[in-house]
């Protein structure tokens, strides 16, 4: 018995080891990390950056053909919208890609450029990118305003803390959009600090050197504890313009997402039923069978086992139904 | 006793699991070895291209039945040293039943363990000897590794050093999950034998999809209540910072559920091979 426990035990250890390997691997190399050997771009007196986003890939200068950058506006003007050719040798476009500029930091990145041995154009786009704030919970219904207005927000207070001592505030997203209207990516979330009757509002940029490890998911940024930059804006036109679209959202925009009451309030019973009465009953029946059988029945171990299993399940629900609520 | 039964039940299924398995290595020593000639252009000789492209596959395919094949074996193991003639004698042996089922799930374990291993020697193999060579300009392994990266690197910095935690929770859904499949199937076999004297195999069959069935639907129901009920509302309010614990929360109900649900069965097979089987 004892050689199987080993040999159990050898087993539960190398599975373990082989599974936390690639786990330890990555995390140790998951950091966000300056490209240390690099071309930069001079233009028009600044400097601009390659850089690796948390999530992205290398730009390899090396293997792009820096003469074919054409810019036919002022390259990464504040949050201004730069597209990204990448065509192989056959010339069409294998691939399109975003990329954005901050005239702040002097920095610039590609997103997303992988392709090494391709030619990349780089090119502004038609003009200064619009930006569009996504209401609450709406989808289809959508605030918008100008670079120029991101321009007078950035200018205001700074505030500099962790996203997750934002979490409990409201909050959106802000999307850049072509001029078609179509919504190109998601650039940062707006937070609304309601105090009293004034409303106070926050602007998160993903795009900024200094939230650059946060990712274009305001789940994951609301759950990160890196400190990160948030503009307070100082736009008191701006302002009132938010906190009546904001506050003209109706409260049950959210309906389609629960149907009824009746499902929620099934699933709760029946749910329940499952994961707490079910083990509940099965605990007892257990306890039953622990006293009734002791002395005849070795393989007893099971029964243990079996009532922490229903214990787990019973926990797992509990929390979960709290975190709910 | 367990260490002896253990050891003839090992002796057992490997005599033809081995086999299983150096046909396994073997496919992927094909595999790795027409890859080049069936993936890399080659106009002179299309045809020829063409068929080593489709043996390649055919060979991975096949490698891939290894843990089918040890599951079989297994299963062929358990039926026929239980409920069969082999069955008279093995009952007359100087052990507890409970050590008998106990030396059947552990050779389930070892063996769904040693096919996995194999099964990733063949992929290491497929892709030294194969994909290196289609791959050399892509490479390849760069582009696993940064899709590692980001998978981890997303993982870790959204939740923090909770993964240890998720970690922890999957390898013990992991292992649960293996014992319950293994049981699950000789909880029907046993019941099934319990049940008809003349067609076991065919009861068997039908108890196992019906369980399989029942099982299927309560799962899904569940899923489908905690989505509705418990995951959205979390995930689209300011409050799914919270999310990194409902996740944890879920896999532990899942683990228990594994768990209990694992146990119970082990205490219903006990029960049914030592109070209701009759192989007279």
């Amino acid at each position: 018995m004892k050689k199987i426990i080993k040999l159990m035990a050898v087993c539960f250890i190398l599975t373990a080891v082989i599974s936390l390997l690639p786990v330890a691997v990555s995390a140790a190399e998951s950091s966000c990390t300056v490209i240390g050997d690099f071309e930069s771009i001079e233009y028009n007196g600044r400097t601009y950056v390659p850089f690796e986003m948390g999530r992205g890939f290398l730009v390899d200068w090396y293997n792009t053909e820096i003469d074919n950058v054409h810019v036919k506006s002022e390259i990464a003007d504040l949050y201004s919208r730069i597209r990204v050719y990448v065509y192989d040798d056959a010339n069409y476009i294998l691939q399109v890609y975003l990329s954005w500029g901050t005239a702040s930091d002097t920095l610039y990145y590609i997103e997303d450029v992988r392709l090494e041995g391709c030619t990349a154009l780089i090119q502004t786009g038609e003009g200064a990118a619009e930006y569009l704030a996504e209401s609450l919970y709406t989808y289809d219904d959508y605030f918008s305003f100008k670079p120029a207005t991101v321009d007078n927000w950035i200018s205001g207070d700074k505030k500099i803390c962790a996203a997750r001592d934002l979490a409990g505030l409201e909050y959106t997203y802000l999307y850049a959009v072509d001029r078609g209207g179509g919504i190109m990516a998601e650039c940062g979330l707006i937070f609304r600090d309601e105090d009293g009757g004034n409303s106070r509002y926050y602007l998160l940029l993903y795009r900024d050197y200094e939230v650059d490890r946060f990712y274009a998911d305001g789940s994951f940024a609301l759950s990160s504890n890196m400190p990160a930059t948030f503009y307070l804006l100082g736009d008191d036109e701006l302002s009132a313009q938010l906190t009546e679209y904001w506050d003209t959202v109706p409260e049950d925009e959210l309906d389609w997402m629960y149907d009824s009451e009746l499902p929620n309030a099934f699933y709760l019973i029946t749910n329940g039923l499952l994961f707490v009465l079910l083990p509940l009953a099965g605990i007892v029946a257990a306890v039953i069978l622990l006293v009734k059988t002791r002395a005849r029945a070795p393989y007893n171990v099971a029964v243990p086992i079996f009532m922490a299993g229903c214990v787990a399940m019973i926990v797992g629900y509990i929390v979960m139904a709290i975190m709910s609520y | 006793m367990l260490g002896k039964l253990l050891k003839y039940d090992l002796r057992s299924v490997f005599k033809y699991w081995w086999i299983a398995a150096v046909v396994s290595l073997s496919l992927a020593v094909a595999a790795g070895l027409l890859i080049p000639m069936g993936f890399v252009e080659n106009t002179k000789y299309e045809v020829v291209q063409v068929l080593c492209a489709i043996i390649a596959v055919l060979c991975i395919v096949g490698m891939c039945l290894l843990p089918i094949v040890g599951s079989v074996l297994i299963i062929v193991r358990f039926y026929k040293h239980f409920f069969t003639d082999e069955g008279y004698l093995t009952f007359t042996l100087p052990v507890k039943k409970h050590t008998l089922l106990n030396s059947k799930l552990l050779m389930t374990f070892i063996f769904q363990l040693a096919s996995v291993l194999v099964l990733v020697l063949d992929f290491v193999i497929v892709y030294a000897l194969g994909l290196l060579e289609v791959f050399t300009e892509f490479a390849i392994w760069n582009e696993i590794k940064h899709g590692l990266d980001l998978i981890m690197g997303d993982i870790v910095m959204s939740v923090g050093n909770m993964w240890i935690l998720y970690l922890v929770e999957l390898i013990i859904i992991g292992v649960a999950s293996v014992f319950v499949s293994a049981m699950l199937i000789y909880l029907c076999i046993t019941a099934a034998s319990v049940i008809s004297k003349k067609y076991k195999v065919l009861v068997a069959i039908g108890l196992y999809y019906g369980a399989n069935s029942v099982i299927s639907f309560i799962s899904q129901f569940s899923v489908m209540g905690g989505n509705y009920w418990l995951m959205l509302p979390v995930l689209n309010t300011p409050e799914h910072v919270n999310s990194v614990w409902l996740i944890a929360a879920v896999l532990l109900l899942v683990a228990g559920v594994y768990v209990a649900v694992g146990a119970a069965m082990y205490v219903l097979e006990n029960y049914l091979l030592e109070r209701k089987l009759d192989l007279q």
